[in-house]
């Protein structure tokens, strides 16, 4: 750990160093939260390739977790303890990854991120299309669901179509709640992306 | 499942879904309006867990080190301040504390004539708060609360001993705050600067 990520003022004003009953929550929710939030960081440490072992990873993560838990204590008085404290926590991690994001890449002289993925159009959703109540009545279902992988199309339709429960998927594949949702995220956004590439975005009209 | 049900959950899943694909083109201005979401809403909240879990486990990395102990261990390295227990609140001053003083300050010399003095002694050991205030008529009041006749010069001396006293007790709490803070400067030179054996010391 770096000692730059050491609080440098004293926490509080007029001479009362102690943690008040907010601050004491906020340490609970730092002890408590950290797994979660350095979980996250490390997936989007090496989603964008800002570490190249698992070693490397741990140190990005632990010197980004060190610098959210010195700002999240300097801005203890913003802490709302009735609002979700890993939400608050994970917001002050995406910040200063992202500016260590910027860091390393200007370090590397890399420019910009590269972004490999087609942008979707997020107001464009063929889901919709999926959900219409007559949507059985037609072949619409069936030629839209087409335009992804096979894979992709047994999800969306027992889902999207059928309305099966993500815990109940997730059951029979044998993956985590959190996994489903991903995949499925996944296969949307491909759904998203063939249906944008066939009919367009509509932004030309 | 009602269609307003229906309906929040077709907007945590499209929120889900916007977090996974801005996760997967490293868009970090669109997660953190999703987990910006997820402040006031705990469903979408324990779900974005989850999906994280879900693209931690997709790297392949060896699991997160979850021990609590490690991270109490940093935060108290790294945020002293976090597990410093507040200075106990002191008792407020009573009449008792401001009769011992009279009491000290009549043995050092004739300050109090001998009458108010024997009235100063039947004060002692009386647990009764001062006023927040010590203004003339707070006193006057308090004069009144205790039922104890004594001249105005000793109620003048009695103000006196309270308000030194009470400046005292401030003071001590300054002071004490000051060296707490001193003792953790202090502390982090340490750390951050360790004697070496080797490092020439001052000439």
């Amino acid at each position: 750990m770096k000692t730059s990520g050491r609080e440098t003022q004293p926490p509080t004003a007029g001479g009362v160093l102690g943690p008040n009953p907010v601050r004491r929550a906020l340490r609970d929710v730092l002890i408590r939260e950290a797994a979660n939030v350095r979980r996250a960081t490390a997936a989007r440490i090496h989603r964008c390739g800002l570490a190249s072992d698992a070693r490397e990873v741990q140190e990005l993560c632990n010197e980004i977790w060190q610098e959210v838990a010195r700002r999240v204590w300097d801005k203890a008085n913003e802490f709302d303890p009735t609002q979700s404290g890993h939400a608050w926590l994970d917001l002050f991690a995406l910040n200063v990854f992202k500016e260590k994001r910027r860091q390393i890449y200007r370090d590397r002289q890399w420019g910009t991120v590269a972004d490999t993925r087609p942008r979707t159009n997020s107001e464009v959703d063929p889901l919709e299309d999926l959900r219409a109540p007559d949507c059985f009545a037609t072949t619409r279902v069936d030629e839209l669901l087409e335009l992804v992988e096979p894979a992709d199309r047994e999800l969306l339709r027992r889902h999207v179509v059928s309305d099966e429960a993500v815990e109940d998927l997730a059951a029979e594949f044998g993956v985590s709640r959190g996994a489903m949702y991903t995949r499925l995220s996944r296969a949307r956004g491909r759904l998203r992306v063939a249906y944008i590439q066939l009919h367009g975005s509509g932004e030309d009209d | 499942m009602t269609q307003e049900n229906q309906r929040v959950r077709h907007g945590r899943e499209l929120l889900i879904e916007h977090y996974v694909l801005a996760f997967d083109r490293g868009d970090e201005v669109t997660m953190a309006e999703v987990i910006k979401a997820a402040l006031a809403d705990p469903t979408l909240d324990r779900l974005l867990i989850e999906v994280n879990e879900a693209l931690y486990a997709e790297t392949g990395l060896p699991p997160v080190d979850d021990a609590t102990e490690t991270v109490q261990a940093l935060l108290r390295e790294f945020l002293p301040s976090a597990y410093e227990s507040e200075p106990p609140e002191p008792a407020p001053l009573t009449v008792d504390d401001v009769a011992r003083q009279l009491v000290a300050e009549v043995a050092k010399g004739p300050a109090i004539p001998p009458a108010d003095a024997q009235a100063n002694q039947f004060l002692v050991g009386n647990r009764h708060p001062l006023p927040d205030r010590l203004t003339p008529d707070s006193l006057l009041e308090l004069a009144r609360q205790l039922g104890m006749p004594a001249s105005q010069r000793y109620w003048d001396l009695f103000q006196r001993a309270a308000l030194a006293l009470r400046l005292s007790r401030q003071n001590q709490l300054g002071l004490a705050a000051a060296r707490r803070q001193r003792q953790r400067r202090a502390k982090r030179q340490d750390t951050q600067h360790p004697p070496d054996a080797g490092e020439e010391g001052p000439a």
